[in-house]
């Protein structure tokens, strides 16, 4: 692994993270946990009903919490890319990433911010980092 | 310093540093080299066979058995050692089989906050049982271990278990637990000693000692697989139950199924213990077949270890984490995590845990990983300590006869770096 890949990814995004505080209005909360090293966030969404459409979109989303450099860059990027998303869009970006990190496969979709983390699949100790933000959003997103 | 025991270990060829002792100990030729030699012909399962095989089976797990008891000082002698699938297991066997028991509907058990969750979690599951139990856990993060479990001994407590070495602080608590085991004892509270992390710091008398349990991890100590190695008192061995039992614990099942009514066999527990005739001693708890070859390694790993000494394993160790922990404090970014009175020397292990100020310590362990650089991050397994110490996580480096002041060197330098390409705006 690059230092320097770790070194961008920690000062974009860990240094200054997406949305990194607690809102005063939200509609849902999602708390996202690393069962394997008790890393925590709390993930804050505001949903709107899209007039022109019949579903549902992201008007805004934060988060707050503690986790490694590499698990708050994950979320943050995450969060910035379905920021304002409907739903449904929301739910293809969350899927896609998933799906590229669960598999060896390199011709899957994945949006281009989020491929600094490929590498990361393949690391048994750091997969997990990853992917525990991304799954606990999903899972709200198919309820 | 000295490196003449390195070359003991071929994985060491490799650039690696490893000083993550404390999780396992890496593996000396010698034992390898035996290993290798007697897996292709020496294999039988226990008490089974006849034949040459079984009997060089059997007697080389009878003089690890044999070997143990004397490495520990074993007051019963070998009936009084148990192999168990880890340390974990051990505990959990003393817990069902014999504390449920002792406690009573209203007894408490006693531990200290350093414990590693295999010393607390099977206690707390036991007290949970009934609601007049409970779990005291004395804090001992002010520097002051002893008195803060002997405040905590009343009239309810049945037991009281200790790591003899913590898995954080590394500091050695013998001098306390000799203390402790005293009051318990005149007060008839049992006292278990989890002595995982002691082997290679503590030349361990359990003779001297006086104790009722104490469980050790053959892995840590150069064994192969993860053997757990239980002792049980010669007083309490025969009136404990196999809490989990099977094949190889009892000598007979005098039921006689041709003159059963409707085929139905009707038992409860005094019945069951009239039909079932458990082994004595270290058998009634060795259930289904043992991992053999894991076992016979422990006795090797024990010959390796006299042929150099426990007092020798200790000095280096305490030599080289002595440097470790200066220069450690040389860096003004570490915090270190140290139990407040360190300044007494004697007490000092192998282990030494820190962070790295404003940076996880994942981030941390995983980049000196990519530089083969081997130790421990995350919660330890003792959330009770890193909780009322208010920290989320740590490193921690654990060294071995094995490690050089090279070794800690690259630590160091390793660390500089990450703390360099972490504050670089
Ligand atoms: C102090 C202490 N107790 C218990 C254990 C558990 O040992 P095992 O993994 O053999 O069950 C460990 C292992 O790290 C330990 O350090």
């Amino acid at each position: 692994m690059d230092q320097n890949l770790y070194r961008k990814i920690i000062l974009e995004h860990n240094e200054s993270a997406f949305h990194f505080e607690r809102p005063d209005t939200f509609d849902v909360e999602l708390n996202a946990q690393n069962q394997s090293c008790g890393d925590s966030f709390d993930i804050y969404l505001s949903i709107k009903k899209d007039p022109g459409t019949e579903g549902s979109y992201i008007e805004d989303i934060h988060f707050t919490g503690s986790g490694c450099a590499l698990s708050k860059a994950v979320t943050s990027i995450l969060l910035k890319k379905i920021y304002r998303k409907s739903l449904i869009e929301a739910k293809t970006v969350i899927k896609d990433y998933i799906s590229a990190m669960s598999s060896d496969d390199n011709t899957l979709p994945i949006d281009d911010e989020l491929l600094v983390f490929i590498p990361f699949r393949d690391k048994t100790s750091r997969k997990e980092c990853c992917l525990f933000s991304a799954s606990t959003i999903l899972k709200y997103l198919e309820s | 310093m000295t490196d003449k025991y390195r070359s003991d270990f071929k994985i060491l060829d490799q650039n690696l540093v490893y000083l993550d002792s404390a999780a396992t100990s890496l593996k000396p030729k010698y034992v390898l080299d035996r290993m290798e030699e007697i897996s292709g012909s020496y294999i039988s399962t226990l008490s089974r066979g006849f034949g040459q095989n079984a009997e060089n089976t059997e007697y080389l797990v009878n003089t690890t058995r044999e070997k143990l008891a004397s490495f520990l000082g074993c007051l019963g002698g070998s009936n009084s050692i148990i192999f168990t699938p880890n340390a974990t297991s051990a505990i959990n066997l003393v817990a069902y089989g014999y504390v449920d028991r002792v406690l009573g509907t209203d007894g408490s058990i006693l531990v200290t906050n350093e414990e590693h969750h295999s010393n607390i979690l099977p206690w707390m599951r036991l007290v949970a049982k009934s609601f007049d139990r409970s779990l005291k856990i004395a804090d001992i993060t002010k520097g002051n271990y002893l008195e803060s479990v002997l405040s905590l001994i009343d009239d309810r407590v049945k037991l009281i278990s200790l790591s003899l070495v913590g898995n954080v602080y590394g500091r050695i608590n013998l001098e306390d637990i000799k203390i402790i085991i005293k009051e318990a004892h005149r007060r008839d509270i049992l006292v278990f000693v989890d002595a995982a992390q002691a082997p290679l710091s503590v030349k361990i008398d359990i003779k001297d000692l006086d104790l009722d349990f104490l469980v050790i991890s053959s892995h840590k100590m150069f064994a192969i697989g993860n053997t757990g190695v239980l002792y049980v008192s010669d007083r309490i061995i025969n009136d404990m139950l196999p809490a989990i039992i099977g094949g190889g614990t009892v000598s007979d099942l005098k039921i006689d199924v041709t003159s059963l009514e409707n085929s139905t066999l009707k038992v409860d527990i005094n019945t069951m213990d009239k039909i079932v005739t458990c082994f004595d001693n270290y058998h009634r708890f060795e259930i289904g077949t043992q991992p053999v070859l894991d076992i016979i390694s422990i006795g090797y790993a024990i010959d390796y270890i006299e042929s150099i000494g426990v007092d020798k394993f200790h000095t280096i160790n305490q030599e080289n984490l002595a440097y470790l922990i200066q220069r450690l404090k040389q860096l003004d970014f570490v915090n270190l995590i140290e139990y407040p009175n360190s300044k007494e020397d004697r007490s000092l292990s192998s282990i030494i845990s820190f962070n790295i100020k404003g940076i996880h310590c994942h981030d941390v362990g995983f980049l000196l990983g990519e530089k083969n650089i081997c130790l421990r991050s995350g919660m330890q397994c003792a959330s009770l300590l890193l909780n009322s110490l208010k920290v989320p996580g740590c490193l921690r480096a654990s060294l071995g006869i094995y490690n050089t002041q090279d070794d800690i060197d690259s630590l160091v330098e390793e660390l500089t770096n990450i703390h360099i390409l972490f504050s670089k705006k």
